[in-house]
């Protein structure tokens, strides 16, 4: 069976979200809760490294959607620092490198937050 | 034309994908292809699996027929009549906060596939799918 694994690693007031692995329909509330959890205990900036996801659906995408929505009210955001081809393909294919802010690697992320 | 039938629950989806999958690999798709294919096979199981049969239990049958340059795959339901491609497509330009999740996984599946068709026979829906490799 194929899962996703979730881990966060906080950079001062960022949380960096790895997300890795397969993370199909059933995956998903995996994600949620980790993000819920963060946003939940007040961190509002968060970096979305997807570097080793090799798959997502539109569950996936839903569940980011909902998550920037939220950060974004309270002046934060959810940037994405790096993702695998497939998650690129995806992303541009569905125009969501248009509305979510998306960078080639983590570091890259976190600076535009420290800018 | 192999063909399976699952029970309509979200613990038989990974069950079906494989099934899905299993059938593609004589077509030796790239990891891309296949990845997309799996995408576009999730989103309709999904949608059927949550919102074919409301008030009872219900099955979903999948035959697929892997030809040289292209698989076919056909997935049939009993459950309330739906049109997949009547589905209005997202408008993917704009914002963020005006952007509504309905109809997306419909709508990557119906961009990902070369060929979609519907119809409903018997009180069922047909719904036929088409990949072929990439150029």
């Amino acid at each position: 069976m194929k899962h996703v694994e979730i881990t966060n690693q906080p950079k001062g007031k960022i949380e960096i979200v790895k997300v890795a692995g397969f993370m199909d329909m059933a995956e998903v509330p995996k994600l949620e809760q980790a993000l819920d959890a963060l946003i939940k205990e007040g961190t509002i900036r968060i970096v979305l490294d997807l570097t080793g996801l090799e798959y997502v659906s539109s569950a996936g995408l839903g569940a980011i959607i909902g998550r920037i929505r939220e950060v974004r009210r309270s002046g934060g955001d959810i940037k994405i620092g790096g993702y695998s081809e497939m998650v690129y393909n995806i992303l541009e294919t569905f125009g969501f490198t248009q509305v979510f802010d998306t960078y080639t690697s983590r570091e890259e992320a976190i600076q535009k937050f420290e800018a | 034309m192999p063909k399976a039938v699952f029970p309509a629950e979200m613990k038989n989806l990974e069950s079906m994908i494989a099934f899905i999958r299993e059938g593609a690999e004589k077509l030796d798709f790239d990891k891309m292809t296949l990845s997309q294919l799996h995408l576009a096979c999730e989103e309709v199981l999904v949608n059927i699996i949550n919102y074919a049969y409301p008030d009872k239990e219900g099955s979903i049958e999948i035959n697929c027929k892997p030809g040289q340059e292209q698989l076919r795959i056909e997935i049939v339901d009993s459950g309330i009549p739906f049109r997949p491609l009547d589905i209005p497509e997202p408008d993917i330009n704009l914002p963020l906060e005006e952007r509504s999740p309905g109809g997306l996984g419909i709508f990557m599946m119906r961009k990902i596939m070369d060929q979609v068709s519907y119809t409903r026979d018997q009180g069922r829906n047909i719904l036929t799918m088409a990949k072929g490799k990439q150029p």
